[in-house]
């Protein structure tokens, strides 16, 4: 089951993933985790407690770094601790260079 | 005077023994002389080794007889009248100083005679062993008359090779021989020399021992039973070289005919070319000579199948005749079977059409549609399935479309021809667009986009495979949303070009509409489907991917099969025109000014070419080309093609392959080509 937890500090938030990140997870998403982290000026994903991804949650990943980057204040957006396994997929399906490379940092 | 040698030694005591050993004498039997005494070096440097002389004291009653006999064994070799007495004596005189030093063969013997300043040599060659007091000589040696020689020759057998193979068709059994030999060397007299080298002469003789049983049982032992040729076995036991015999030969089948047609009326499209007159022109009424059928008429004899006749292996096995195959005929409009589908009869009147592709043939009869006047807004655009014959010109942006040939006997002016055989323009097209051929302008080009999409199609679907086996990648969406969302993904940045070149696919279908076939728009919404679509449907799935695949690939081989030979385009004029023909596109007239041009086989303008763009994928015959005027005017062909001008003006570009080249100056008679390394090379 897919959980998320909040750490935030001034003005920066880190928000940390845990479970699978698949179309279960598309409602927690859109309802709950974009509306939180809107009103930061930077936000951290950590990856670091997913160890599956399906296509849709990639999508719902790379729609939640899309809509805060383009919220008015432009929130800086960051995903880290990402798993090997888990990189491994998004190296085939080319998400660098979808996002940005400046997205993906190793760790917080 | 006895014989006096020199030898040397480290002191005077070694030199007197080696003398010694080489006059084969006693200390008694020679006077001993010191020619120099030995002096002892340090480390050897310096040092000088002890010099004898040692002759021989003559004792006549030894020595003379000794050589009385050499001289005797020279009189058989040298003088057969050894009866003369007086020139025996004669000879013992001369032979003495002529024998001095030398070494001689005779009979098979080695004879010698030493000087107290030289002593022979011998060198042992090929063919012989040669012992000196019983042992093997290697290379050179001394020889001294105390010696013993024996020579012995060798011999070398070679036996008799022999082998019966039987070919890959198992039609002839071949006998290869290889006769045997045995190769036996002679020793030959030698004349008195100071030095001789020892050969044996070479005798060969051929031992051919192949025996006539032993064949036989060869061949029954390989089940050779069919054929046999007795004769050429005993040639084989006579021959003296290496040689090869049939001796035994099936019977080849005989190979039987597939069924086929056989036309009854002459179709050859060399034959309807219009009438050219004496001065060059063309006289597009005497058409006459395109066929035409009427109603009742055999066009065809359909023949079946001959069966061949088997044949059989030297084995005694059966060899069957390839097996011959029908002719699968195909009717289209127009034709029917008659007596059991022997033969092919119109129905209708009209131009006999074949098409064969190996065993099938495809049989209709076109029909044609005369129009008497000109086409115009008054009478309607044409279209037809068939020929059309249009006895006026075609006028202001009007369409005349057939399946078939047209022919338009005046002029077409700001009108669109397009015809799936070939089309005939009597006069001048002006500001007018000619299509002939399925291979029009828009097949090609979508063809061009599809083999993209096809190779990247490819990639994608590999993709797709990758991801799905990666560890960490779950399906859990594909029972509601299919592959879409990870076609999403794909498609957002890796394929992204993938995307771009099927919309353009399918824009190219939509303008292209009524002059491609209905699969390729077919495939063009199948590609809509499986990669615009943004709701999931069917073809979300690795199975349809791959399907949707084969289909593009089969349209691929089925464009890439030229099937042309019906096409081309003849007119005597064209000015601001587009003239795509996929076969031959000839200009018999004033030649083409600022018009474009693509010919699938061979361009001929008779006149001028001035402006406009052209290209000749068979190549490219013109007689004039390029303007003073400077409009720019390019001809290209592919690389492995010839273009010849015959008056070439300044600016005038050619293309071949990729290589262009301007001219500078005008040029008369060019014959252009490109080399091995990729230049134009002009004759």
């Amino acid at each position: 089951m897919f959980s998320y937890e909040l750490i935030e500090s001034n003005e920066r938030a880190v928000v940390y993933f845990k479970g699978d990140l698949d179309i279960e997870v598309t409602e927690i998403m859109e309802e709950q985790v974009i509306p939180l982290l809107k009103n930061y000026k930077k936000v951290d994903i950590n990856m670091s407690e997913v160890l599956f991804v399906d296509s849709t949650g990639i999508g719902l990943l790379i729609n939640l770094v899309d809509t805060l980057r383009n919220t008015e204040n432009g929130i800086k957006v960051t995903i880290s601790d990402i798993q090997p396994q888990v990189q491994e997929v998004f190296d085939i399906i080319q998400l660098k260079e979808i996002l940005g490379e400046e997205v993906f940092v190793l760790s917080t | 005077m006895g014989q006096s040698i020199i030898a040397k030694g480290r002191t005077i005591h070694d030199a007197i023994h080696i003398g010694l050993d080489i006059l084969g004498a006693t200390r008694e039997q020679v006077e001993i002389e010191i020619i120099q005494q030995e002096t002892k070096g340090i480390l050897r440097i310096g040092s000088k080794p002890a010099i004898v002389k040692l002759t021989k004291i003559e004792q006549a009653e030894k020595t003379v007889p000794d050589i009385e006999d050499m001289i005797q064994s020279i009189d058989i070799s040298e003088d057969s009248k050894t009866n003369n007495p007086a020139k025996e004596e004669h000879k013992e005189v001369i032979s003495d100083d002529h024998l001095e030093g030398k070494v001689w063969v005779h009979n098979g013997k080695i004879f010698c005679k030493t000087s107290p300043l030289y002593y022979p040599t011998i060198t042992a060659g090929r063919g012989i062993k040669l012992y000196k007091n019983n042992e093997l000589v290697n290379g050179t040696i001394v020889v001294t008359e105390n010696d013993t020689f024996e020579i012995k020759t060798e011999e070398e057998v070679v036996e008799t090779k022999w082998k019966i193979m039987i070919d890959e068709n198992k039609l002839n059994a071949i006998l290869y021989i290889e006769p045997g030999m045995r190769k036996t060397y002679t020793i030959q007299d030698i004349d008195p020399s100071p030095h001789i080298e020892l050969n044996g002469e070479e005798h060969i003789e051929v031992i051919n021992d192949l025996d006539y049983e032993q064949v036989l049982q060869e061949l029954q032992r390989l089940d050779i039973v069919h054929g046999i040729n007795h004769e050429a076995i005993l040639e084989a036991l006579n021959v003296t070289k290496a040689e090869k015999f049939v001796i035994a030969s099936g019977i080849s089948p005989i190979q039987g005919k597939d069924g086929y047609i056989e036309l009854l009326i002459e179709i050859d499209s060399e034959n309807k070319k219009p009438m050219i007159r004496t001065d060059g022109t063309v006289d597009f009424r005497e058409l006459n000579n395109i066929p035409t059928v009427n109603k009742g008429q055999v066009i065809a004899v359909v023949h079946p199948p001959v069966q061949g006749t088997p044949g059989i292996t030297v084995t005694n096995e059966t060899i069957l005749p390839k097996q011959t195959q029908p002719i699968f005929v195909q009717l289209g409009q127009g034709a029917a079977f008659v007596e059991n589908g022997t033969k092919i009869v119109a129905t209708e009147t009209g131009r006999p059409y074949f098409e064969q592709n190996g065993l099938l043939v495809k049989v209709s009869i076109v029909p044609k549609l005369i129009h008497s006047g000109d086409v115009n807004i008054t009478t309607g655009n044409i279209r037809f399935k068939g020929d059309v014959e249009i006895l006026g010109s075609v006028e202001d942006s009007m369409n005349v479309q057939a399946d078939g040939n047209v022919s338009v006997l005046k002029n077409v002016n700001k009108a669109n021809i397009t015809a799936k055989q070939s089309v005939y323009i009597g006069q001048n097209a002006i500001g007018s667009t000619i299509i002939s051929g399925n291979h029009n302008i828009f097949v090609s080009e979508a063809a061009h986009l599809l083999m993209q999409i096809q190779m990247q199609m490819e990639k994608f679907i590999l993709s797709i495979k990758q991801v799905m086996n990666a560890s960490a990648f779950k399906v859990t969406d594909f029972h509601k949303k299919g592959l879409l969302p990870l076609f999403k993904l794909l498609l957002d940045h890796k394929f992204r070009t993938l995307l771009t070149t099927i919309k353009q696919y399918i824009e190219m279908c939509k303008r292209g509409n009524n002059l491609l076939d209905a699969k390729w728009a077919k495939l063009g919404e199948n590609l809509h489907s499986c990669f615009l679509s943004s709701v999931p449907n069917e073809w979300h799935s690795l199975e349809r991917l791959n399907q949707l695949l084969n289909d593009i690939k089969e349209l691929l081989v089925e464009h890439s099969i030229p099937n042309e030979k019906y096409c081309s385009i003849e007119l005597m004029y064209a000015l601001n025109s587009v003239i795509y023909c996929s076969g031959d596109v000839t200009i018999y007239g004033k030649g083409c000014h600022h018009s474009k041009i693509h010919a699938g086989g061979v361009l001929k303008v008779n006149g001028i070419v001035r402006g406009g763009e052209l290209y000749a994928r068979l190549g490219a015959i013109i007689k004039e080309a390029g303007s003073e005027g400077g409009a720019p005017t390019r001809i290209s062909v592919p690389a492995d093609q010839k273009i010849r001008i015959d008056l070439v003006r300044e600016g005038t570009i050619i293309q071949i392959g990729k290589i262009r080249y301007t001219f500078q100056k005008e040029e008369r008679w060019i014959e252009a080509f490109l080399d091995e390394q990729d230049r134009i090379i002009f004759r």
